[in-house]
Parts: structure tokens; sequence; C-alpha cells
């Protein structure tokens, strides 16, 4: 199947600013999509052809946390998600811009000295960022620490990745400088962004249904949600979860559990962000009878 | 620009100066040498192959060249304005400021007409140094300089430069020959019957069909005079061709739309009315159009002794003046109610998809709110085959399809009348009995599977009965209703259920194919029904369900999706509305997608923002006869700008036109 243009606009869910790129297709080259059975529309890269080393820098700086819609030939949608890297190839250097280490809404988890529970510090957040790019929360390891040191190294990793920023990731001192930079984008489905929360628990005991949990979830945790479908499953599971770990790990987890009838099911994210928990298409059982 | 027939060309020009490449007669001279221009090499398949854009291929000029000047300093100048020339090209192509295409010109003897060829840069120029070369020392010449120059496919006007637009095909009642093409977004059999000018409450004849000159006001026009149009059917637009513009100063203009009482509600401008080209429709000239939506309440009335559905145009006052009227002449006034543009064989020229620019205009009317008046999605989708027997839309209630074409129903589902639906009904599923997920509503075309062979996307326009909580479903049979025919199924779709004529995508993600294997030229579908079942589930609530329509939007050939990007939550301002176009370019002018503006002041199309285009630009085969099918979106008014779903009333109207770029691989000869 062939590819038609791609298209940038602004972030979904944040009212930042207006963004709007339309690039055809003959501005385009090396698009390869991932969608995924347990995940949806799960990854995308892309390279963008410059018109100029003015708007590949502009691109570099302002792409991230992008929607992005990547079309076939005949018009309709192969894959949506968001601009999660850039990366600038000069020739002699490359360069990249990426939301992987950003965080606005940062804690540190730690064990007080000499002590035995865990802890976690005061959350430091950046309202700034999040109204560009909508919560990113990370937790930091502290290790054995006093409180007043995990603030401190919460804090410190607040001010330095509230903001994503360009960073030189190599240079090549045999390389030739090109006409036009390559710019390529690196872009992850909104299930992923799943990862950029964190999810405990509802309630310190007990159980729930499978359903009943991805559902808490999904509201706690799912920013970039447009709907969802969150189908019946009575699989009993915990209600527990204090230890940091992003609701898609959970939720992959939940979903991997299948249902008493012992058929497969998926979680993940497909067109106009939505979410679904469902059985698989076509069902299949893991086990006969 | 002009050439003789007799001469070659190879020339450079940049829209304001040329550098000639075969110019051996004058004192500076530059002209090929020995060796002469290199050969050409091409495949004749090449822009058939998964292409980015049709300039994504090069080809590859190498010209020998020689130099000829009295003055060493004479030389210079000839070479550098190659130079500069060159370097233009490649600054057209990395940097942005520099907009305009350097071209190559070329013809070879014989050739009637010149051929042109964007030129994407030069890699190298070589030859001889000149301290040392014998023939520069004696004679002031250059001999064998090697100049390559990169360049794309052969076109047939000069790139960068609008052509006139190309002769489109008659669609339904319309123009035989029309440069510009109304678009409904609806089909149906139902022409209007009823077109009648009263002067002071005095009737004249009926001017339907009638092609000649028209007055479409009394002679010395007065507050009160009136010009109806009526026809047995609901209609949502009224094309005219207008060869003379009104004239008056401060006159008010009423339009009115029947409702069985004669009460004669008014259709609001932008709610529900639009008026192409602008507001003050009558005093312009060339192609115009009207486009109503009166709604439910629109009912039959007698006027004139004739009982039928009407809208109309009544002065209201006369402030100034109105010292004469309108007059339609060329083509007969009709209703458009085809989504089609046709372009006829041997329009498109080349020997290959020519460059394309589709240009859409919208009419007069939207405003900050979500209507049919303010366009912000555009589908189309191309075909050249089994044009006698395809149709894109399908009216589900049963009313105004061609022959052979038969809707019958199932559980809890029956047609009904609706002024607004397309045809004049729809089908009602009311679910008292069952609300599953089951067959409500089946066509059936009858022998025309054959002329449905292709690849499309399926849509359906429905209307929810209060808020409907339900899915549907499409089924397409061939050939056989029975449980064992062969059968595609499709998903099970969510709908929003409380939108007017909310477009539901009945498959994404995928198509329908048909049949739903490869099809061969020696395979034969003659004979063979094909049938699209509608079926509908409601999950929950007492909602109810109108089908209005089934579209299908060929995509095998060429489909594309132009995109509002919604700049604007507010007022929508990047909407297609009122006194904008939609320019798509394939290359024309460069590869683009432009929203422009008219000027208030002279009606220049300055451009304004890009749309989304998702997908390819137009691509045609030349020689074939083409149509272009549209389905136009616009967001609701129930609804917010950019939030889903969107809906497609039929009034949705644009006015499209081609131009083109026919390309050549080599020799353009006599086209």
């Amino acid at each position: 199947m062939a590819w038609g243009g791609i298209v940038l606009t602004e972030n979904p869910v944040t009212d930042y600013d207006t963004f709007h790129l339309a690039l055809p297709r003959n501005r385009l080259a090396n698009i390869r999509t991932t969608k995924r059975d347990m995940g949806g529309y799960w990854q995308a890269d892309f390279d963008i052809l410059p018109e100029s080393r003015e708007e590949a820098q502009v691109l570099l700086a302002n792409c991230l946390g992008r929607h992005v819609e990547i079309h076939h030939d005949y018009g309709d949608l192969a894959w949506e998600g968001m601009v999660n890297s850039v990366v600038l190839e000069t020739g002699t250097a490359t360069i990249i811009n990426s939301l992987n280490d950003m965080g606005n809404d940062v804690w540190c988890r730690y064990t007080p000295i000499g002590g035995t529970t865990v802890a976690r510090s005061t959350v430091y957040e950046s309202a700034m960022s999040k109204a560009k790019f909508a919560t990113k929360q990370f937790v930091l390891g502290g290790g054995e620490i006093a409180a007043a040191s995990a603030d401190q190294f919460a804090s410190l990793y607040r001010d330095w990745n509230f903001w994503p920023r360009p960073t030189l990731q190599q240079i090549n001192t045999e390389g030739q400088v090109r006409a036009l930079p390559g710019l390529t984008l690196k872009c992850i489905g909104y299930i992923r962004t799943f990862e950029w929360m964190v999810y405990n628990q509802t309630i310190l005991t007990g159980t729930a249904l499978a359903s009943t949990v991805m559902q808490a979830i999904v509201t706690a945790c799912g920013q970039f949600v447009a709907s969802s479908v969150i189908g019946p499953n009575n699989t009993v599971i915990t209600r527990e979860y204090d230890a940091d770990r992003h609701p898609l790990d959970i939720m992959e987890s939940i979903a991997s559990l299948g249902d008493s009838d012992g058929y497969t099911w998926v979680i993940g994210m497909t067109r106009g962000r939505k979410f679904y928990f469902t059985q698989a298409t076509p069902p299949f059982r893991l086990r006969s009878g | 620009m002009t050439f003789p027939k007799a001469s070659s060309i190879f020339a450079l020009y940049d829209g304001e100066n040329y550098v000639d490449l075969f110019r051996a007669t004058d004192s500076i001279a530059m002209a090929p040498g020995r060796e002469g221009i290199g050969d050409f090499s091409f495949s004749p398949s090449q822009y058939d192959e998964d292409l980015a854009s049709l300039d994504s291929l090069t080809f590859k000029e190498t010209v020998t060249l020689n130099h000829r000047s009295g003055r060493a300093d004479s030389m210079v100048y000839a070479e550098r304005r190659l130079i500069a020339m060159l370097r233009k090209a490649w600054q057209y192509h990395y940097r942005p400021r520099h907009n305009a295409p350097v071209v190559l010109i070329a013809k070879a003897p014989g050739e009637t007409n010149p051929r042109y060829a964007v030129v994407r840069q030069c890699p190298a120029i070589s030859g001889r140094n000149r301290i040392t070369s014998e023939a520069f020392r004696q004679a002031v010449a250059a001999d064998g300089d090697g100049v390559t120059i990169e360049r794309f496919i052969w076109r047939d006007f000069m790139p960068g430069t609008m052509p006139s637009p190309i002769v489109l095909g008659q669609v339904g009642g319309g123009p035989t020959a029309p440069t510009e093409s109304v678009i409904a977004n609806y089909r149906d059999n139902h022409a209007i019957t009823d077109v009648y000018v009263a002067d002071g409450g005095v009737f004249g004849p009926n001017l339907y069909g009638e092609p000649g000159l028209l007055n479409l006001f009394p002679a010395a026009p007065a507050v009160g005079d009136i010009i109806y149009f009526g026809g047995d059917d609901p209609f949502f637009n009224i094309s005219l061709w207008l060869v003379t513009a009104a004239v008056y100063v401060g006159v008010t203009f009423v339009w009115e739309f029947s409702n069985g009482a004669a009460g004669w509600p008014d259709l609001v401008l932008g709610d529900t009315l639009t008026l192409y080209p602008d507001d003050d429709i009558w005093a312009r000239t060339g192609l115009a159009a009207i486009n109503v939506w009166p709604g439910s309440t629109w009912a039959k009335e007698v006027v004139n002794g004739q009982n039928k559905l009407w809208i109309r145009c009544r002065i209201d006052a006369i402030a100034t003046s109105f010292t004469s009227p309108p007059q339609n002449n060329l083509y007969p006034i009709y209703n458009q109610r085809n989504p089609y543009v046709s372009i006829p064989a041997n329009t498109l020229e080349g020997d290959a998809p020519p460059y394309l620019l589709l240009r859409a205009k919208s009419p007069e009317g939207g405003d900050a709110d979500e209507t049919f008046a303010n366009v912000s999605k555009i589908l189309i989708g191309s075909k050249s085959r089994g044009l006698d027997g395809f149709l894109s839309h399908i009216n589900l209630g049963n009313d105004g399809n061609p022959a052979g074409v038969t809707v019958t129903y199932g559980t809890d589902t029956a047609a009904a009348a609706s002024p607004e639906a397309p045809g004049g009904d729809h089908a009602h599923i009311t679910f008292a009995t069952d609300i599953t997920m089951v067959m409500r509503a089946r066509v059936v075309l009858q022998d025309l599977a054959a002329d449905f062979v292709g690849e499309y996307r399926p849509f359906l326009r429905i209307d929810g009965s209060g808020t409907f909580d339900g899915k549907v479903q499409i089924v397409v049979r061939l050939d056989s209703t029975s449980d064992f025919a062969s059968k595609n199924v499709g998903p099970e779709i969510d709908t929003v259920g409380d939108e007017s004529f909310e477009v539901v995508d009945l498959w994404p993600l995928d198509r329908i194919r048909i049949p739903f294997g490869k099809f061969m030229s020696a395979d034969d579908l003659a004979g063979a029904d094909l049938i699209f079942e509608i079926w509908a589930s409601r999950d929950a609530g007492a909602g109810e369900l109108d089908l209005k329509d089934l579209i299908l939007i060929p995509i095998d050939e060429w489909s594309v999706e132009y995109v509002d990007p919604v700049t604007d939550i507010e007022f929508g301002s990047s909407a297609l509305r009122g006194l904008r176009l939609l320019d798509d370019d394939g290359g024309v002018i460069t590869d683009r997608t432009m929203l422009r503006v008219l000027s208030a002041w002279n009606g220049t199309p300055w451009p304004a923002e890009t749309w989304s285009r998702h997908g390819l630009a137009p691509r045609l085969d030349p020689k074939a006869e083409h149509r272009l099918y549209f389905l136009i979106e616009h967001y609701n008014a129930t609804g917010e700008w950019a939030g889903p779903p969107l809906s497609a009333q039929p009034p949705c109207q644009l006015a499209v036109s081609l131009y083109q770029h026919a390309v050549y691989f080599n020799l353009r000869g006599d086209e």
C-alpha cells in the first residue's frame, strides 16, 4: 500500500498554540509505521525533506508533541500519534530533540536514611511544560537518602528537563556538510503516553474486575484518550499497584490474562485517539475446550 | 510566446531573461557543438510507479556547447548569464525565498510546439582552460564546454503559470461544455419543473428548460416582484448562467420557501441558504448557484396553479433604483443534482498523468456557525471505467435512484418521506421489535456489478431521531441475497447519532473491493447483481435512525481528502466559505493545497493558508474519460469546530474547475 501525505497539527489535548504543517508526499521519505495487536498504533518514523536549513532548525525545535496523521495514497488514515523525537543530520553532526527524558511532574522514590519503607519526595512540576505537552510524570530512583536530598534531586531534574532541548548526539569529523540537512521524525502512538504517567491504585487492598481497573486507569492516566471501548472482562485482579509503575505496563499485564473462557484480550489505541480493551478480533482461544 | 516551427530551440528562461543555448548566428553565439545535446533516456512506465510526486523524477540533459565571441570579455558576459541562470535554478529548489522557477525550453526541428521543463540544477559545467585553449587564444572561442542540466519532465505550458481551465463535460442538465462545473452533495433523478417570474402578481410563462435570453425579474422590476423555482420533489440547488447583471442600487431581496400554508418563511443566508459566487448574486455574470436547505417544514403549495415545492426570491424594498433585471442565457436554468465533475475523453493530454490543479470555489453564506455553508472536508475519488452504470450516491429512501437500483427493507425499517433527504425519502428504522444488529436496508443493483468493479471507501449518511446510540455495518453481496452468497462484511461502526446528516465511515482502515478477489480482463461480471446491505443495532435508549444514502468513493484510480486544519476553533476561519477557494495543485504552480481568499477589491485569489491533503495530488491518466466523485463535509451546528462527527448536508455546493499542464517524455509534437 502506498503512502500519501503526512499532516502535523497541534497537540490535541493542550491549548498552547496552533500548528499546521501539511507535508505532501514529495517532501517525505522512508515512512515506516508499526501497528500492534497489543497497543494499536505503536510507532512511526519518517524523513522530512526540508525546504531550507532554517526550516529544518525550526522543525527540530518546534515539532515535539505535535499530532501526526499519516495517510494512504488514497487519502484514508494509515496511522496517528505524536512526534516524540526529531533527529537533524547535517552531515557533520547529529542533533536530537526528544521528549524521552522530559518530565514536568517529577518526584523521587527513596528510602530515608536508616528507614525501611519507601517514601516519595515532594512533586515538582512545570505548569508551562504541561500547558504545551500535557503531563509527563517522571520518577527518579534515589536510593537511601535524606528527604531534603530527595527533594533536591527531584527539583533539579525538573529544572533541567521540563522543556526538551536539542542535544548534540554525534560529531562526524570526516563528514561533509549536506546542502540541506536530513530531518527524521520519530513518533509514538498515543497508547505510549500511558508510559508518561504513573498509576498506583484507587484502594490499598482488595480485588476488582479487569474491566473496572482498566476503566480506572484510563480515567486517571488517559489524558490523550478521546473515547474508549472497554469490554466486559470479569477476570479478578488486584487493586494494589503501589510501585509507581507505568499504566501501560499494568494494562498489558491485565490484558494478557485474557478472560475466563480462554480468549485473548488486547488493549490499544486506534484512530481518533480511541482506547480499546476488547477481546481480540478475530477471537481465538489460548487453550482448547 | 511563440516560436517559428522550423527552428530548433534549446534555451533557459527565468521569467525575465533568456539564455539561448542554440544561437549560432550572432556575434556572441552559444550553440551545441559536434557532440550536440546528449541522448535521451526514460522508462515509459516510470510515472506509473509509486511516486511521491510528478517531480520525483529528473532527466539529465548533457549539452556540449561551443562559444564564440569577438572579445573575451563579451564571452564572459554570456557565460556569466548562463551561470547565473543555473544558480537561480538551484536556489529555486533549495532557498525558499527564490520562488520563480528556471525553465528549459526545447523544440526539435519541425516540432509544432515548444515544451518546457523546470530545471532542478546544474551539477557541472566543464571545459578547457581558457588560458591554454588554442581556440580561445586564436578565435575567442570555446570548443566543447560540457553543461549538465537536471530537469523535470517536459510539459506543454510554462511552469509556474496558470493555463486556461479545461473544458469539462456536461453533468445532469447542466452546461454542455463548461469550464466550471457545479458539484452537488447528493444525487437524485428529480429535475425542477417550473420557473416563473411574477410581475406584480401576474405570472409569466414557465421558463424551465428555456435556452434563450430570459429576464429573471420583470423588465421594470418593482417591489413585490418575485421569481419562483418549483419542483415535485425536494431540490437543494438552482444553477443559472447570468449573461446580464441586474442594475440596481439599494435593493433588498428576500429568499423564501413554501410551507404549505402560504407562510413563506425566510431562507437565511448562512443557515438555510448560500449563494454563488456571492450574496449579491443578481449583480454578477457567469455561473450562479442558489443552494437551499428549507428543512422539515418545506411543503408543497399551489402557485400559479401548480402544486409544487417552491423557493422564491422576492424584491422586498427598493431604496434607490432597480433599472434592469438580470438575464439568463446560454444554458437553461437547472438544478444540479449530481456530485461529480466530468472530464471528457482526450481532454487530458500528454504521455503520462498531467500536472493538475483542481480549483474548488465555495458559495457565500458561511459565518461562525458550523453549518453546511462552511466546508471543512472534501473527499474525491476518480473513476474512468463503468461510468454508464456506476453511481456514487445511492438513496436509501428508494427515491430518485436510476433504473436498475432497488431498495427494500428489513426489520423495523420502512421508507419515509422527508424534504431533507436526497430523492425526498429516507429509510426510517424504529427498532420497535429488534434492536440487535440485523439487516435494515438492502440495495440491489441489478446487472450492474460489472460497472462497479474497483475499490471503494463506503460512507453512510444518517440522522438520529432523538439521541440514537447504536452501530451500523455494511454487508456487500455478489449477485444473491442468500446466506450462502459470496459476501464481505464490514466492521460494526459506532455512530454519534444525533447530528443531521452525520457521515459514517463504514469501513475505516480498509476498503471494499468489487469483486472480492482480483478481477482480470478475461473475467466477466455481465448480468451479475451487486447487493449492499445496511445493518444497524441500537445499544441503548429509545432513539430511532434515518438512513439517508450510501456513498461509494472510488479509490483505485485516484482518491484524496482535503481537510480544513481548523486553525481557529472559535470562528472556524480556515473553513471554505464565501469568497474563498481551494486550490489543490499537483505542480502547475507548485505542489501545494492552498486556501485562497478572494480580494473584495479586485477578486484576486490571495493565497491565505494551507489545507491538509491526505493522499496525493490529482493524478489522472491522459486521453481517458474521467469522473471525479465528491463528498463535501462540514462541522455540525450542534457540534463544534474540529469536533466529530462531520456532517454532509445536501446543499453543500462547490464550483470546480481544472487546469492542466500536459507532460511529455520526449517530443510534444502538435498537442
